[in-house]
């Protein structure tokens, strides 16, 4: 009954969750061990929550797995070979250009941003679902927001310049 | 307005073009959008973040990772029994236990010290006593 109920859940909603940790841990390997991870934790606690809270618990399970996975990348960095270079030499062959460009510059976003921008832009989360899954204030969902998308643009317009730059001298 | 000067409606622009304002808000900043040329700049700008974050495909989640969490998830009530119990009657149990453990354990040496002391004495009593007629 329980597995039933949840293999409906798990489909309805991998897919979000699967986007965003892509997003953020970009890498595909960590992103698929998060996304298990972060699903077997909801299944123990199904039954403790509220159907309407499913998706903001999913988010900030899957959120938090994420930051202990970089946190640990990190301590792990500092023994081994930059986190950058390996990033390259994982991803960006097999993927298309356009997601490498975005993450790229979502890379540069804290990982309260990053959560922010998917939960509002690509899940098209209202302002008081969003303050659900942060824990936080509407108010203060508008302005991290406001923020996080400043922020965006920056690193667009920085992104435009080094373009710029680059045809400039190939020309 | 000019384009360079700064207008405190830009701050509700985000929440203008995500539908979260109620609606004399949003006909406020409709209105006001018509003649402020900041605003204007400043919308056209949040539209080009939008663009370039849709630019994003979405990709599936590969089949076998599903399967490989409803494989988990079903052998998992047999592995873990205990994480199905209310975690606070676990605790509570785990609590109990260990005291007592602890009391029976502080009881049981009691009556092992007690017991072992008499029969010292007794051993030694009648060992002095073997002794003493052995030498005699």
């Amino acid at each position: 009954m329980d597995c039933d109920k949840f293999e409906v859940i798990l489909r309805k909603e991998n897919k979000k969750i699967f986007n965003y940790l892509l997003k953020h841990l970009r890498n595909r390997e960590d992103a698929e061990d998060i996304l298990q991870e972060t699903f077997i934790a909801f299944y123990k606690k199904m039954k403790n929550i509220d159907e309407s809270f499913h998706i903001a618990y999913l988010f900030r399970t899957a959120h938090n797995k994420a930051l202990n996975l970089i946190k640990s990348r990190k301590k792990k960095e500092k023994m081994t070979i930059p986190f950058e270079n390996m990033d390259h030499l994982e991803d960006q062959h097999s993927e298309k250009k356009e997601n490498v460009i975005v993450k790229e510059a979502l890379k540069k976003l804290k990982p309260e941003q990053i959560l922010l921008i998917e939960l509002q832009f690509y899940q098209q989360m209202s302002y008081k679902e969003i303050a659900l899954v942060l824990e936080t204030t509407v108010s203060a969902v508008d302005s991290k927001l406001v923020r996080a998308k400043k922020k965006l643009k920056k690193i667009i317009e920085k992104k435009k310049i080094v373009q710029e730059k680059r045809q400039e001298t190939v020309v | 307005m000019s384009r360079n000067e700064k207008c405190n409606y830009s701050r509700k622009l985000n929440a203008y073009i995500d539908g979260e304002l109620n609606e004399k808000e949003f006909t406020k900043v409709r209105d006001h959008l018509k003649h402020c040329h900041f605003c204007q700049n400043e919308l056209r700008e949040i539209n080009r973040i939008s663009g370039f974050l849709s630019q994003y495909k979405d990709e599936d989640v590969p089949e076998k990772i599903n399967q490989q969490i409803l494989d988990a998830v079903k052998i998992f009530p047999k592995r873990n029994l205990l994480n199905f119990l209310p975690g606070k009657l676990v605790k509570l149990s785990i609590a109990a236990s260990v005291i007592l453990a602890f009391l029976s354990g502080i009881v049981l040496s009691n009556i092992a010290f007690a017991s072992t002391n008499d029969s010292t004495i007794e051993f030694g009593q009648e060992t002095l006593f073997s002794m003493y007629y052995e030498g005699e």
